[in-house]
């Protein structure tokens, strides 16, 4: 690649790690405590990986994500293998960790767990957590409810995944919900996906890819995302420049 | 003290070794609490296993290649070098673009907007017209772009005093006079630092082929002072050539003894601090090492032997002549290089039982040098290091995860067990919080900052270690001993992070430093001088209490003998004598 196409008007050559910094930079601007935003760092690079929209939701969902930066969801109902939770509003970036601990914890006593989450949004990123489950050690699945099915960052579908297998992705239809809002319904098991899971896109590679090759990032969201990020720097006292650091 | 580790680290372990000699070695670890303090990590010195004595290993194992492609410069030193690497089959390009500015303070931090160099690492053969694309890109500095063709742009700036003494040393035929270089350590350039895996969009660790020359970690920031330490040379020669053509060129005594300065400050806290895994891994295979020496079966090998007592003899020489400014925060050089006297007097009247060795030494001398005899040791064994260092990358990647199925109880008891140092902290006492750690507006970079004084708290970097885990079991301690983690952290999200570094690094026994680093009393130069160690640092030279200077790459071989695979054997070079043609580093004093 010549440097002269590094940069155009549209797009910025950007690369994992960097994506990774700007992300938990970022995120900690908006509030996102540093726990969460270390966590969250790697599904914004998932998305940028394979979607090329892991910036580009941060920039277009900034408000949404600063008014539930600290929101905690809560344990709706709890059964031996499975939990309901309510995000409260917040995205599969702060409340999707829990609920894939969740859903490890009872896969791994249980042999199955099963964990609805509702009320949330930014379901791209549950391919994240599938492949997350999968470096666990786990079979996963994510079934994902839009009500808006054009969102470009809501894809409803089916995300599956498990250890040595490629991550797919089946768009269809969910039925069977009737939440507003986004949801979704993760179920990790200690044993091989089932047929029916292994259909659909083969999102394996693109990961792969970006960590070879690099990645084409909107130009606006790379800069808008890239400034926030860098306000994550704070000035220094005369009497720390002196005396502490 | 240890009987297993993960089981990642244990395989390559156990098939180099096999499990009885590796349990023997595993057994004879020296203990976390002997080890971690800040006083103690500080007492380190380098070995074959750090990062620039491991690159330069490679580099003349395989017989690298690196040529000057051209050098245009003008009389100020104001252009451009490109050369050619052959790194084992594998092409590398080095562009250093050379500017001269006259600056009033050149410290060579990353917020500054102008360094005297500026060089890029390429993946393979570069053409110029790419070189020249890329800089125009450098003088943006970082808000540049790049991409997956370039490992990293690095940055340097010229002594001004040394780098000008050379030149005008060149220029009438003579040899610069190595006793002035050495007043500062023995270098003409400063590594200002080497920003790639990932930023500018250049290529990402993690992306690289497993057989890249520079898969190992560090190796690509090692390697880029390698070649400004060889560009210092060619430039210097260069500039000297524009005031006379008949210059002298610098002697490869002199070149050898010349290495590259190196500053550090606060931010290797932060680092360190952040990636536990990675102190894990650096600890864990030194000890590793030593302990495999320590526990020998059997005479120990004449060659071997003889080996230490060589080591001896230049250790205890450079102590004496290295750097002689009066240092804080260090034992006097004289006192190491005495007790190093001592330590070769035992071994003449007592043998050789290296376990021996040790504790006595560990009974009768200070830390430092105590940590210098296990360097020694360790380095009586390269080949034994080697083997143990392909544990380097895998341990600083082992996953970084919680285990939500663990109960409360069980991981109360981790955190009992693994962090009693940190919980036996009163850190409500005055002063005990004094500092957090924050990225500089100003500096770009990590800072320390004072609560209550300083803004930067809202967002402050992790490092309170001991905070962390106090703050952790006091809410472990009010939850059911039955619940799982993952039902624990649903409530108590602040925890998440600690979690994970408590579980991921349970099995590793060297992952946190014991001190509490927001103390008043804390001083961050012990653990600066560990990360400056680690990297290959042989004398680190304190400025204060925050900043620790030093010269990397001091005695390794010239490209020229990298080609011929000589040269490894560098470590502890001794000073060119000023007025005769200088001596070979490997022409040593007893």
């Amino acid at each position: 690649m010549n440097a002269a196409t590094v940069t155009t008007a549209a797009t910025v050559t950007t690369a994992v790690r960097e994506v990774e910094r700007l992300a938990q930079d970022s995120l900690r601007m908006m509030g996102v405590p540093f726990p969460q935003a270390e966590r969250a760092m790697h599904a914004v690079t998932w998305a940028e990986a394979v979607y090329g929209r892991g910036l580009q939701f941060l920039m277009a969902r900034e408000s949404r994500l600063r008014q539930t930066a600290s929101q905690q969801p809560r344990l709706i109902e709890e059964t031996a293998d499975s939990v309901v939770i309510d995000a409260g509003g917040a995205s599969l970036l702060t409340a999707g960790p829990p609920a894939l601990d969740l859903a490890t914890a009872l896969a791994r006593t249980q042999g199955i767990g099963t964990a609805r989450l509702t009320n949330t949004f930014g379901l791209m990123f549950a391919g994240e957590l599938v492949a997350w489950a999968a470096g666990r050690g786990l079979g996963c699945t994510a079934a994902c409810w839009s009500p808006d099915p054009y969102d470009p960052f809501e894809a409803a579908g089916v995300y599956a995944g498990a250890p040595g297998d490629a991550l797919r992705f089946h768009a269809r239809a969910q039925s069977g919900s009737d939440d507003a809002d986004a949801a979704m319904v993760l179920v990790c098991r200690q044993r091989p996906l089932d047929a029916g899971d292994t259909a659909g896109e083969d999102l394996s590679a693109h990961f792969e890819a970006a960590l070879r090759h690099g990645m084409a990032c909107p130009a606006d969201a790379f800069d808008h995302i890239g400034r926030l990020a860098l306000t994550i720097r704070q000035p220094s006292s005369e009497r720390s420049r002196n005396q502490a650091g | 003290m240890t009987t297993t580790l993960p089981d990642a680290l244990m395989a390559p372990l156990v098939e180099s070794f096999g499990a009885d000699r590796l349990a023997q070695a595993l057994a004879a670890l020296r203990p976390a609490e002997e080890l971690l303090t800040a006083e103690a990590l500080g007492s380190v010195k380098a070995t074959g296993l750090s990062f620039a004595r491991s690159l330069v290993a490679r580099m003349v194992r395989e017989r690298w290649r690196i040529r000057l492609r051209e050098i245009e410069v003008d009389a100020s030193g104001v252009g451009h070098a490109v050369y050619d690497i052959d790194a084992d089959g594998h092409a590398m390009t080095f562009a250093a673009f050379s500017q001269n500015e006259e600056v009033e303070e050149k410290e060579g931090r990353l917020c500054d907007s102008y360094f005297d160099g500026i060089g890029v690492l390429f993946q393979g053969t570069t053409p110029m017209q790419r070189i020249l694309a890329e800089r125009e890109q450098t003088k943006f500095l970082w808000a540049g772009r790049t991409d997956n063709s370039v490992l990293g742009w690095t940055v340097t700036n010229r002594s001004d005093r040394f780098f000008d003494a050379a030149v005008a040393a060149l220029a009438v035929g003579r040899q610069p006079d190595a006793g002035q270089l050495a007043t500062g350590g023995g270098y003409i350039l400063r590594n200002a630092g080497f920003y790639g895996n990932g930023r500018m969009g250049c290529a990402v660790w993690r992306g690289l082929d497993k057989d890249h020359p520079l898969i190992h970690p560090y190796h690509q920031e090692m390697f880029g002072l390698y070649l400004w330490r060889g560009f210092g040379f060619d430039l210097a020669e260069a500039v000297a050539r524009h005031r006379n053509p008949n210059a002298a060129t610098l002697d490869a005594g002199l070149k050898r003894f010349l290495g590259i300065g190196n500053a550090s400050g606060l931010g290797m806290v932060a680092i360190i601090t952040r990636w536990p895994l990675w102190l894990a891994t650096w600890v864990l295979v030194r000890e590793l090492a030593l302990a495999f020496a320590v526990t020998d079966p059997g005479p120990v090998p004449g060659d071997v032997v003889a080996r230490f007592r060589e080591l001896l003899v230049r250790a205890r020489h450079y102590y004496r002549t290295v750097d002689a400014r009066p240092l804080e925060h260090v034992e006097p050089r004289d006192k190491v290089a005495a007790n190093l006297d001592q330590v070769a007097a035992w071994v003449d009247a007592d043998g050789t039982n290296w376990a021996n060795v040790m504790d006595r030494a560990a009974a009768e001398f200070d830390r430092e040098t105590v940590e210098q005899v296990a360097s020694l040791l360790i380095d009586c064994y390269p080949a034994r290091a080697a083997l143990i260092d392909r544990l380097t990358p895998i341990g600083m990647n082992l996953a970084f995860d919680v285990m939500p199925e663990q109960t409360v109880a069980d991981l109360a008891g981790m955190v009992r067990r693994r962090y009693a140092w940190a919980l036996d902290m009163d850190l409500a006492a005055a002063e005990a919080r004094r500092y957090f750690w924050y990225r500089s507006e100003e500096h770009n970079e990590q800072r320390r900052g004072e609560r209550g004084v300083d803004p930067g708290e809202p967002v402050e970097s992790f490092v309170d270690v001991a905070g962390a885990a106090q703050a952790l079991l006091a809410d472990l301690e009010r939850a059911s001993s039955d619940t799982r983690v993952g039902r624990f952290l649903f409530d108590h999200p602040a925890h998440r992070y600690m979690v994970a570094r408590v579980q991921s690094t349970a099995a590793l026994p060297y992952a946190e430093i014991h001190t509490n680093l927001i103390d008043a009393e804390f001083l961050p130069v012990r653990i600066i001088r560990f990360y400056l160690t680690t990297m290959g640092l042989e004398s680190a030279a304190p400025k204060n209490f925050r900043w620790v200077r030093g010269v990397l790459m001091q005695g390794a071989p010239l490209p020229e003998e990298l080609e011929a695979g000589a040269g490894a054997d560098w470590t502890f070079p001794v000073q060119p004598d000023s007025s005769d043609p200088p001596a070979s580093p490997r022409r040593r004093a007893s």
